[in-house]
């Protein structure tokens, strides 16, 4: 018997303004950038926020497209989830995809490192990794995670479950405060 | 040389690049996936000009927002005209942002502090 109240349940719990899942192209996340930001702005969110939102998601989303990008089993593509949620005093940008489960610890040990790292601190280290280190449209060491962090101004929350000898899924969040800090 | 425009779409800037003029301008957003594609013809529009620049070369950057990957791109076209304000053209860089958005702001400190040109941080009206 079908009965979708429990998926309905829940996204309306957690406040759930978008929500994907599947594999991404990228005809698909320009589709789903321009329905999140259709959102934001029918919330009336001040424009400072809405940018800050939509810049974060922007990132995030692209992203998770990336990365899962270089897995080659068809289902493990399709494990991307893009999320954008809100209650009172945060947007809540939230990525899931699968991932080799033999590169979850360095990057485990890449986020707990910038994490850590003041704003000047993770600034410094950003405009010295754009300026010296190798770069694509992949990514490189780290930036769009160093990114999140700069324009949220949270620390990233992260899981990592593993699903199989091969594969881990990965969770990100990245809150947004509402009000002004 | 010719002159470039390239329309803007919802991921990508407006471009305009003009060797008589001495003029490159770059406005909108700049969220691209694969942002080195995209930036490759301006990459070689500049390789070209070096060669003979203009007396004077006026650069405008407004964006509305751009993805990591674009920054990365903006920084290699901010290098190379600094090179060419070093092999003794004058180059000036203006950077736009609109007034309530601190990011872009501090983005175009960022790169003033490293760039070793001429370089305006100007709020939008």
């Amino acid at each position: 018997m079908v009965n979708l109240h429990k998926y309905y349940f829940e996204m309306v719990q957690e406040n759930i303004l978008v929500l994907f899942k599947g594999y991404v192209t990228p005809d698909l996340l320009s589709a789903i950038l321009e329905i999140a930001e259709q959102k934001l702005e029918e919330l009336g969110e001040a424009k400072r926020i809405q940018k800050k939102v939509y810049n974060v998601l922007v990132e995030a989303f692209q992203n998770a497209y990336n990365h899962v990008d270089e897995i080659q089993n068809q289902l493990y593509k399709n494990s991307v989830i893009l999320s954008v949620g809100r209650d009172e005093d945060f947007y809540y940008v939230m990525t899931g995809n699968c991932m080799y489960a033999n590169r979850a610890p360095k990057l485990k040990s890449n986020i707990e490192e910038i994490n850590g790292l003041s704003k000047e601190e993770l600034k410094e280290r950003y405009m010295s990794v754009m300026a010296n280190e190798g770069f694509s449209d992949k990514g490189g060491a780290g930036l769009g995670l160093m990114d999140l962090i700069r324009k949220s101004g949270k620390p990233l929350e992260y899981n990592f479950t593993p699903i199989n000898q091969e594969y881990s899924y990965f969770s990100l969040c990245v809150k947004i405060p509402v009000q002004e800090s | 040389m010719e002159k470039i425009k390239i329309d803007a779409t919802n991921k990508t800037p407006r471009i305009e690049l003009d060797h008589e003029a001495g003029l490159l301008k770059i406005e909108g957003r700049s969220i691209p996936e694969n942002s080195f594609e995209f930036y490759k013809p301006v990459m070689s529009w500049l390789d070209e000009y070096s060669k003979s620049p203009n007396a004077s070369t006026l650069c405008t950057f407004k964006f509305e927002y751009f993805n990591t990957s674009s920054s990365k791109c903006i920084l290699d076209i901010f290098r190379k005209l600094e090179q060419i304000h070093q092999e003794g053209s004058a180059v000036v860089i203006s950077w736009y942002y609109d007034e309530d958005d601190e990011d872009m702001q501090e983005t175009g400190e960022d790169y003033k502090n490293i760039i070793k040109v001429p370089f305006k941080v100007i709020p939008n009206n």
